[in-house]
């Protein structure tokens, strides 16, 4: 295929800018990330909720040890999509900043300082040889002097500040959703049912409580903490319930 | 002549009167001037058939050398000139100054194809015709398809029909509404879902001459070669107005330009450049409609797509229920099917699949049908056919990468 010749020698080293300032394999290990099933994080006056889709190949296969979602600190989680162990690194990576944060002024870990800390380390990835990027983009939701906040890494190395944002498969329908239904004075149910609807946009199969993970950061506690399947079902049936209920309208109009 | 003879029998016996002797000499005399005339006729006409022997021995001894002698060349007159005629030999485009007599002279024009030979003198002019690979192109016999065989397409046919018929059956109509008719038409879509069908149908229910090549007949070794057959192809066109133009596989020379340095690429580009002027250059290009198709929209480049060129972006998507209950209705037109056929069902049942998988299904329904020593065809053939062809349609299982991923 044309093109493919000239971007063929610029995507060997991951040091090397193609001729129009690109760097292929970053851009590659975006293409790592969209395999990665879908995470969805969105940010409420009341907290930010972190949404993932978990669903699993296999009836055999226990869903928990899906790792999607990741306590970092006690007042942060992330979620993750991409290359699983890759995420792994990262986690562990942002868990030692955080306690070193601890050890060091005795005091829990900003979110933005923290996200910066991960993506420095990420940039690293881009301009050293012999190594390769991280292939995953990680949602980091915390909370920071009681104001909640939702960042977004990039196997760049950038990052940014979102209001809702998802990363994974299905990226810009998803992304599209929420910038349509988006509302700045969510409530943290409004906020997961939000985050559970996006998910739903655009699959085939029905949602369960197995197949999705949700971890929300409360701004009151400022304390992280993942929901059991069991609540994770009841928000899923009260969004049926709610399709239903409309379904219901539009046949008696 | 004193030629004397002895012992002539004599036609007299000794004892006859001097009167007999001298009737006897004389009818003697008259028969053998009969006989020496007659035989001077045979020596005429042999020596005519002689003749005639020889001039043909000539002959063939001629067109035997002939024979052996070495091939002429082809060449083009660049130019007339005072002192004889400049060629350029095809080929290896070697320019020469030549002699031609003033005979060959008064006809040959700048242009002209000649034959010359090995001391590249212009033995004859031949016909300035246009490549006959470019003329081979043109369908004689129309194919046999017609638009009822395609099921489905309705709205896109319709289209295809307004850009390539109606300017031809009606062309006051464009001139009262003060439009020039739409003139060129680009199906794209996946692969099997009719484009060429489409075009085949277009073929055999217009008048029109209608021209088919695939993209990739122009491209060729030698640079400029694709170019000229496209112009070629063009000028055949315009000299059957009207005519329909069909490319198909049109992304094998329009695929979008780009810096590569290969030669190869390079080349196709500029016989995608020709292509690009005789559809809408500066010349005049006729009353010449184009269909091309493509399943590779994504690929071409855009100069091709700008209206002028392609006015209309046909997409042909994969059937709809009722387009795929049309064609099975069509493939199986000839097919001995039991009543107990329902095609709604095998429709509704077929999601997805493209006009060239439900004729497979039909074609190995009939093969179950013929494995089980039937002449019938069952609703229960063409289920198995279908799980059949979505074993052999299944991707190969995923789930080792995505076990990486998460």
């Amino acid at each position: 295929m044309q093109g493919q010749n000239q971007q063929q020698a610029y995507d060997r080293g991951i040091t090397i800018f193609s001729p129009d300032g690109r760097l292929y394999q970053v851009e590659y290990a975006r293409e790592a990330v969209k395999r990665g099933t879908a995470s969805i994080g969105v940010r409420t006056p009341e907290g930010v909720v972190l949404v993932v889709d978990k669903q699993t190949r296999s009836p055999l296969l226990e869903g928990s040890s899906v790792e999607k979602l990741h306590k970092i600190d006690d007042h942060v989680g992330a979620a993750s999509a991409g290359h699983v162990a890759d995420a792994r690194q990262l986690v562990d990576f942002a868990r030692q900043q955080s306690q070193v944060e601890r050890v060091r002024y005795d005091e829990p870990i900003g979110v933005r300082t923290l996200t910066k800390s991960v993506t420095d380390h990420i940039q690293q990835y881009t301009q050293v040889g012999g190594a390769r990027p991280f292939g995953v983009a990680l949602l980091i939701a915390g909370v920071e002097g009681g104001e909640p906040r939702l960042f977004e890494t990039d196997p760049s190395g950038t990052s940014n500040e979102w209001k809702a944002v998802a990363i994974g498969s299905n990226r810009g329908d998803i992304q599209e959703f929420l910038e349509d239904e988006y509302d700045a004075g969510l409530s943290v149910d409004d906020g997961i049912d939000l985050a559970l609807r996006a998910l739903n946009e655009g699959r085939e199969d029905a949602l369960s409580g197995d197949g999705v993970g949700v971890g929300i950061v409360d701004a009151d506690t400022g304390t992280y903490r993942e929901l059991a399947a069991d609540e994770s079902q009841s928000y899923i049936d009260d969004i049926e319930d709610a399709a239903d209920d409309s379904d219901d309208d539009d046949d008696e109009e | 002549m004193t030629d004397t003879v002895e012992d002539v029998e004599l036609p007299y016996d000794d004892s006859a009167s001097q009167q007999d002797k001298l009737e006897a000499l004389e009818e003697q005399l008259s028969t053998l001037e009969e006989e020496n005339e007659e035989m001077r006729d045979r020596l005429l006409d042999a020596n005519a058939e002689n003749n005639k022997y020889q001039q043909k021995l000539e002959r063939l001894s001629h067109e035997n050398k002939k024979l052996k002698q070495s091939p002429l060349f082809i060449a083009t007159v660049q130019e007339l000139t005072d002192e004889g005629a400049v060629i350029k030999q095809h080929g290896n485009n070697q320019e020469a100054l030549t002699e031609v007599t003033d005979e060959l002279r008064a006809t040959l024009e700048p242009g002209s194809r000649v034959a010359v030979n090995n001391s590249l003198s212009v033995v004859r002019q031949l016909d300035d015709e246009a490549d006959v690979r470019a003329r081979v192109m043109e369908v004689d016999d129309s194919p046999d398809v017609g638009y009822e065989d395609i099921g489905g397409l309705d709205d896109q046919l319709r289209e295809v029909r307004e850009t390539v018929e109606l300017p031809m059956k009606d062309p006051g109509l464009f001139e009262t509404v003060g439009i020039n008719p739409p003139s060129g038409v680009l199906l794209h879509g996946p692969p099997g879902t009719g484009k060429t069908l489409m075009a085949k149908a277009v073929a055999s229910q217009t008048d029109a001459s209608f021209i088919k090549m695939a993209g990739s007949e122009l491209v060729h070794k030698f640079i400029g070669e694709g170019a000229k057959l496209v112009r070629d192809l063009f000028q055949v066109a315009r000299d059957h107005e009207p005519a329909v133009v069909f490319i198909d596989e049109i992304d094998a020379i329009a695929s979008k330009r780009t810096d590569s340095k290969t030669s190869g690429d390079a080349e196709v580009q500029r016989t995608m450049m020709q292509l690009l002027s005789e559809m809408d250059g500066f010349d005049e290009r006729g009353d010449i409609r184009i269909i091309a198709a493509t399943n590779r929209f994504d690929m071409l480049d855009r100069a091709i797509l700008r209206p002028g060129r392609f006015d209309r972006l046909i997409e042909v998507p994969h059937p709809n229920v009722g387009g795929r209950e049309k064609i099975f209705r069509i493939h199986t037109r000839a097919m001995n099917v039991a009543d107990s056929v329902d095609f709604g069902e095998l429709a509704a049942d077929t999601g997805d699949l493209s006009g060239a998988d439900v004729k497979a299904i039909c074609t190995e329904a009939g093969m179950f049908a013929i494995r089980d020593d039937r002449t019938e065809v069952r609703m229960q053939d063409f289920q198995s056919a279908r799980e059949k062809l979505d074993q052999d349609s299944e991707p190969a299982a995923a789930t080792d990468v995505s076990r990486t991923f998460a």
